[in-house]
């Protein structure tokens, strides 16, 4: 089988096993559909694009090098695997609060297999936070820039958490629309 | 609120757990999904484009070491103190990237908590709040990033600080600062 033929039909069982097998285009594969997925918890956890991008490269490393020396136990669970060894390097990286433990990368290319880091505009981003309710604007910078709960935000509002979590669901459908139109625009 | 088994996970969830706003229970759920969903995978980057925009704004409310941040970074950074009911024009000039408004003479000895209302004094519209805004308590202020996207606002600025402490009410100074900005 082809690397197409991997990338467009195997499931990611399929994918696993072929790299327990040696398969390098398989790895290339496995790569491509986990790194984003990695990326995305490194940032939630680690909050820093270049932390979750560091995190992505010593996650696929350690799930590639299982793979390959045939430690992983259950190829049908892969993504659990890959989700685990997520959550233990991610530990291991805010205990330590820095990037020591960072492996050698060797010839692994885990940067081709993320989306750029998408600037956004900032004349946009000022436009569309302008077009939110006051309240709406200052409950997603509580929530995103100071990070508070909705239950500390509800107590500096007077309100409740659940209205707190309504209006951030409303005001962030807003301002992502607007961005989105902004980068559709000429 | 949570996704059904076998579907994909509402926006709101995804906008719940990127704001650190999920019980742990769900935690486990929802990366359990994220990480078997390439649809969900692909929407929640979404979200993560808005929350990371939203991050990397320069605060309203800046500290020092936000501020020597900024200019490790090649910001252009003029800083100038403010006195409350003291009216003082701020001016950008072309060579400035942020202002830092040190509005100053504050008691926070005893401050627990520091609102800041950022207002158009013409109209007495809230641009924005930080209900938490950073304070130096041995300066007795608050600093304020000015950046120039605000020339869209209003120029005639009015920031109320509201300091709390324990067992009193809010003390209100106000700082009237209107803003020109040069090209």
């Amino acid at each position: 089988m082809s690397p197409e033929a991997i990338a467009t039909h195997a499931s990611e069982e399929e994918v696993a096993r072929r790299v327990a097998a040696g398969d390098r285009a398989a790895e290339v594969e496995l790569c491509r559909r986990f790194a984003p997925r990695v990326r995305l918890y490194g940032l939630r956890h680690l909050r820093e694009e270049e932390r979750a991008r560091d995190l992505v490269q010593s996650v696929l490393l350690v799930v590639l090098e299982a793979l390959r020396a045939g430690k992983v136990d259950e190829p049908e669970h892969i993504d659990r695997f890959v989700l685990g060894t997520a959550r233990n390097l991610s530990m291991k990286q805010r205990a330590a609060d820095d990037r020591t433990e960072l492996r050698e990368p060797g010839d692994l290319d885990v940067h081709s297999h993320l989306p750029e880091h998408a600037a956004v505009d900032a004349g946009a981003l000022f436009g569309c936070i302008e077009g939110l309710e006051p309240r709406a604007r200052t409950i997603l910078f509580m929530s995103f820039y100071r990070d508070k709960t909705a239950q500390e935000i509800a107590g500096a509002l007077q309100t409740t958490a659940g209205n707190v979590r309504v209006l951030r669901h409303r005001a962030f459908a807003q301002l992502r629309d607007c961005l989105d139109g902004h980068r559709e625009g000429p | 609120m949570s996704a059904p088994a076998g579907e994909h996970l509402p926006l709101e969830l995804l906008i719940d757990y990127f704001a650190d706003d999920v019980e742990p229970a769900q935690l486990d759920a929802i990366e359990g999904h994220l990480f078997a969903c390439t649809s969900c995978t692909a929407e929640a980057e979404r979200v993560v484009q808005v929350v990371a925009s939203l991050r990397a704004l320069p605060p309203v409310g800046i500290t020092r070491a936000q501020i020597a941040a900024l200019q490790a970074r090649g910001v252009r950074v003029r800083e100038a103190d403010f006195a409350a009911e003291v009216r003082k024009v701020a001016e950008f000039t072309p060579g400035d990237d942020v202002l830092i408004h040190h509005l100053s003479g504050l008691d926070l000895a005893h401050a627990e908590r520091v609102h800041v209302t950022v207002k158009v004094e013409s109209s007495g519209a809230t641009l924005v709040e930080d209900h938490f805004a950073p304070f130096d308590r041995e300066r007795g202020a608050v600093s304020i990033a000015c950046q120039r996207h605000f020339d869209r606002f209003p120029p005639d600025v009015l920031f109320e600080v509201r300091v709390y402490g324990p067992g009193r009410e809010p003390a209100l100074s106000r700082y009237l600062v209107p803003h020109v900005f040069g090209r």
